[in-house]
């Protein structure tokens, strides 16, 4: 399945920003702030993700009289998944920084 | 509460309810990230942020939602034709058998000097027993792997031996 995902830069960064503490529940507008994309970005990319399974999601208790707040963190499919495409999104830019020195 | 920020919450609380399951679900979460958005401007830019992915969201599943129905809608047509094909095709083969047999027995009796006693088991095992047996071999053979096609031989099948029936019921 996660083979099908689109792996644009925006998702590399959310999948970083995941990978930085993986066991960590982390907040929408806090994933948006650390990487800098805007809700209109970030929430297709974690829809995908975890319509793949990759992410999930919950909604912590806070306190009382106050509505939950969702959470996210990448499953154990997730992040072997991330691991995998950061490494090789990795590779595949560091050849193409190296195609254009030489072409320099 | 600042008019901004109320103005923010407004527009995504009515693009929210226009939605239904996932999109809700996701919407409410979105909404529950405005209390915590420094900035009234950074608020309503999150909100219209937020309404530009659930109604994109919401426009891919159903649009994701009709090609599935139209290719169900395709794949039992599909199914159905093939069925069809397949009765059709064993009720061919069947009755190729069977006028394969009358060929053979009009062969033998202009042909062979065949006696009237003779003629008449002849008659009886190519046009009854030979096609029969056939049909039950074929019936057997096909009805794992070819079910249609083992559906229009029991036709035939089942057509003959009722007109077999009848024949002998009426001419003895």
């Amino acid at each position: 399945m996660s083979s099908r995902l689109r792996l644009t830069a925006q998702t590399i960064q959310v999948l970083d920003a995941f990978l930085e503490d993986p066991e960590e529940w982390r907040y929408g507008y806090d994933i948006s702030r650390n990487t800098g994309l805007k809700s209109g970005t970030l929430y297709p990319i974690l829809m995908r993700l975890a319509e793949y399974r990759l992410l999930e999601a919950t909604w912590e208790a806070t306190e009382a009289g106050k509505p939950p707040r969702h959470i996210y963190r990448l499953t154990p499919d997730g992040l072997r998944s991330a691991r995998e495409h950061i490494r090789s999104y990795s590779i595949r830019h560091a050849w193409q920084a190296a195609l254009e020195g030489v072409r320099s | 509460m600042s008019r901004t920020r109320r103005l923010a919450s407004r527009v995504l609380t009515i693009v929210i309810r226009q939605l239904s399951g996932k999109g809700q679900l996701w919407g409410n979460a979105m909404l529950r990230e405005l209390d915590f958005i420094e900035g009234d401007w950074a608020a309503l830019f999150w909100a219209f942020g937020s309404t530009a992915a659930l109604c994109r969201n919401s426009i891919t599943s159903r649009l994701r939602t009709l090609g599935d129905r139209r290719f169900n809608e395709t794949f039992q047509i599909k199914r159905i034709a093939k069925k069809t094909t397949g009765i059709v095709a064993g009720v061919i083969v069947a009755g190729s058998v069977l006028a394969l047999c009358v060929g053979i027995l009009i062969g033998l009796i202009r042909f062979a000097s065949l006696q009237q006693e003779n003629g008449r088991l002849a008659d009886r095992l190519l046009i009854v027993v030979i096609p029969e047996t056939l049909y039950v071999v074929g019936l057997i053979t096909l009805l794992r792997r070819r079910k249609s096609v083992a559906l229009g031989i029991l036709l035939a099948g089942v057509i003959l031996v009722t007109h077999a029936i009848i024949h002998f019921a009426t001419h003895g």
